[in-house]
C-alpha cells in the first residue's frame, strides 16, 4: 500500500504482475470507503444534533477519552462541524483518489483524511466498526512514514505494518470464532443472518434448515481467517487465492450483510499484505 | 522512490511500528490483566479488537423502545427509529449501520453491566443514563409525569418473529419546571 512501485518494476517480479500495473489502484480502495463515510456521516447529520442519538450530552456519558473532550461535547462538536468535517474529508479523499498518494497534494490530503477521520471516531464515540479501525490505523500509519520522510524504506515498514495488522486481524478472529462454541457447533451464520441488522432473515430461516451447510460455512470462515497469515510465506498462487477469497469474502458480507466498508478497508490493504509477501519469499 | 531518511529515523519507524503491533497483539487476549490496562490507557483508540461477530456473534436485534405514564395510566410502548438501510444499497451505502451498531453497542452495554453487577447498580452507569438521555430527549404525551425504556431483543422473519424483552428500567419522573415546554 505505502511501497514505491519501483520495487515491483524489478525483473524477478514481472511475472507476478496482478498488482505491479496497477499498484496504486488497492491503496486507493481505502479512499473509496472514507468518500462513503463522508457521504454516510452528512446523511446521517441528524443524529449529531442535540436531540440524536449522538448528542454531545450522550457521548459525553459513555465516552471515556479527556484528549477528545473538547471535539466531543464542545463547540466543535454540533451537527453542523461534523458536516463541515465530513465534507472536508470527501474532497481530500477526491484528491488522493485522482492523483494518488505519491503526489504532494495526495500526500497532504491523506493526512487531512487522518485528521477528519479521527475527528469522526472520537465524536461519534460509538457505533464504530472493524473497517473505521483498519482505516484510522493505515492512515496513522501513513502520517507516520511522512514524517520518517516517506522513502522507500519507510514505505517498506508502512506496509509491512498494515500486512501484520490484517493478518493479526483476520488470524484473532479466527481464533475467537474457534474457541466459541456458537461458531464451532455451525449455528453462528444462520443466526447472525436471521438478524435484520446484520442480515437477511429469510435466508437465515434458510440456512437454519441446512444444518450442513451451515456448519460448513462457519468452520470454512473459522479455517479461512486462520489460515489467513500464510498469505505472506505461501507461494504466491496461494497468496493470490487468500486475496482473491478475501474480497469474495468481504463483498459477500457487503451484499448479506451490509459491511459495505470492510470491502474498501481490508482490500485496500491487500496490496500491503503481497508486497510484505515479496519481501519475506 | 528515493531513500531520504536517515538510519536512526527508520530505526525508530519500525521500533514505534513494532510496538505498536506487539500491543496490538497483546490487545487481543482481553481477559489479560496488561490487556486491561492498555484498554484504560489507550484514550485514543489506537489498538484494535478484532473478533468480527466472535465469540458470541450477533443472534438478535437489540431495539430501544420506551413509553409515558400518565398518573394511573401507561401509554403504549414506542420504538426509537432506527430504521435498516434498504437492501438494494446497504452493500455500498449504508449510514443506517453506524445508528444501529451504535444502538446496539449501547444496550449490548447495559445488558452486560446488568449481568455483571445487577439492575439497581447497572442504573448508575454510562450506558443506562446514556439511553436514559437518548429516550428523554423525545417529546412527551399530554399530562406524562415518567418515562422508562426497554431494550427488547427481535429475530426471525416478519410475521414469525421472536420477541424477548430483556430490560426493562425503571420510571424517571420528568422534571416539573420543563414538562409543559415538552408537551406535544
Amino acid at each position: 500500500m505505502l511501497s514505491s512501485p519501483d520495487r515491483m518494476r524489478s525483473p524477478r517480479r514481472v511475472p507476478t504482475r496482478v498488482f505491479a500495473d496497477a499498484a496504486e489502484v488497492p491503496s486507493r480502495l481505502l479512499f473509496v470507503g472514507l468518500l462513503i463515510e463522508s457521504a454516510e456521516a452528512i446523511r446521517m447529520r441528524e443524529a449529531f444534533e442535540d436531540s440524536g442519538l449522538f448528542a454531545r450530552r450522550v457521548i459525553a456519558l459513555v465516552a471515556s477519552r479527556p484528549a477528545g473532550y473538547r471535539v466531543q461535547i464542545g463547540p466543535g462538536g454540533g451537527a453542523q462541524s461534523v458536516s463541515t468535517m465530513m465534507g472536508l474529508q470527501a474532497v481530500a479523499a477526491l484528491v488522493v483518489l485522482a492523483v494518488g498518494l505519491d503526489a504532494a497534494a495526495g500526500a497532504a490530503a491523506g493526512l487531512t483524511c487522518l485528521v477528519t477521520s479521527g475527528y469522526l471516531r472520537w465524536r461519534r464515540a460509538i457505533g464504530g466498526n472493524g473497517a473505521d479501525q483498519l482505516t484510522f490505523m493505515v492512515l496513522a500509519t501513513f502520517a507516520m512514514v511522512v514524517l520518517a520522510g516517506g522513502g522507500s524504506s519507510a514505505r517498506r515498514a508502512g506496509d509491512t505494518f498494515v500486512a501484520a495488522q490484517v493478518c493479526l486481524a483476520y488470524f484473532a478472529a479466527g481464533c475467537a470464532k474457534l474457541i466459541s462454541p456458537v461458531w464451532r457447533s455451525g449455528e453462528a451464520i444462520n443466526g447472525v443472518l436471521a438478524t435484520e441488522g446484520f442480515g437477511i432473515p429469510r435466508l437465515g430461516r434458510r440456512l437454519s434448515n441446512a444444518p450442513a451447510l451451515s456448519h460448513m460455512l462457519c468452520w470454512g470462515v473459522i479455517v479461512w481467517e486462520c489460515a489467513f497469515p500464510l498469505a505472506l510465506v505461501a507461494p504466491r498462487p496461494i497468496t493470490l487465492g487468500f486475496l482473491s477469497s478475501g474480497v469474495l469474502f468481504h463483498l459477500t458480507c457487503a451484499v448479506v450483510m451490509g459491511l459495505n466498508r470492510f470491502v474498501w478497508a481490508f482490500c485496500g490493504c491487500y496490496s500491503a499484505v503481497w508486497l510484505t509477501g515479496d519481501l519475506l519469499r | 522512490m528515493i531513500e531520504t531518511a536517515p538510519g536512526a529515523v527508520l530505526a525508530v519507524l519500525w521500533a514505534a511500528l513494532g510496538v505498536w503491533f506487539l500491543l496490538s497483539a497483546v490487545n487481543q487476549f482481553s481477559e489479560w490483566e496488561v490487556a486491561r490496562f492498555l484498554r484504560r490507557h489507550d484514550r485514543l483508540s489506537f489498538l484494535p479488537r478484532w473478533t468480527f461477530f466472535a465469540p458470541n456473534p450477533a443472534q438478535a436485534d437489540l431495539r430501544l423502545l420506551w413509553r409515558d405514564e400518565v398518573p394511573g395510566v401507561p401509554q403504549p410502548w414506542q420504538e426509537f427509529r432506527a430504521p435498516f438501510a434498504p437492501r438494494w444499497r446497504h452493500w455500498l451505502f449504508n449510514p443506517e449501520l453506524v445508528t444501529h451498531k451504535a444502538l446496539a453497542d449501547l444496550s449490548g452495554s447495559l445488558l452486560q453491566t446488568v449481568a455483571r453487577i445487577g439492575e439497581d447498580p447497572a442504573m448508575f452507569s454510562g450506558p443506562y443514563i446514556a439511553l436514559l438521555a437518548v429516550v428523554m430527549s423525545f417529546p412527551a404525551v399530554e399530562g406524562a409525569q415518567a418515562r422508562e425504556f426497554a431494550v427488547v431483543r427481535t429475530s426471525g422473519v416478519p410475521g414469525e418473529r421472536v420477541m424477548k424483552v430483556a430490560f426493562i428500567s425503571r420510571p424517571h419522573a420528568f422534571p416539573e419546571a420543563s414538562a409543559d415546554a415538552r408537551v406535544r
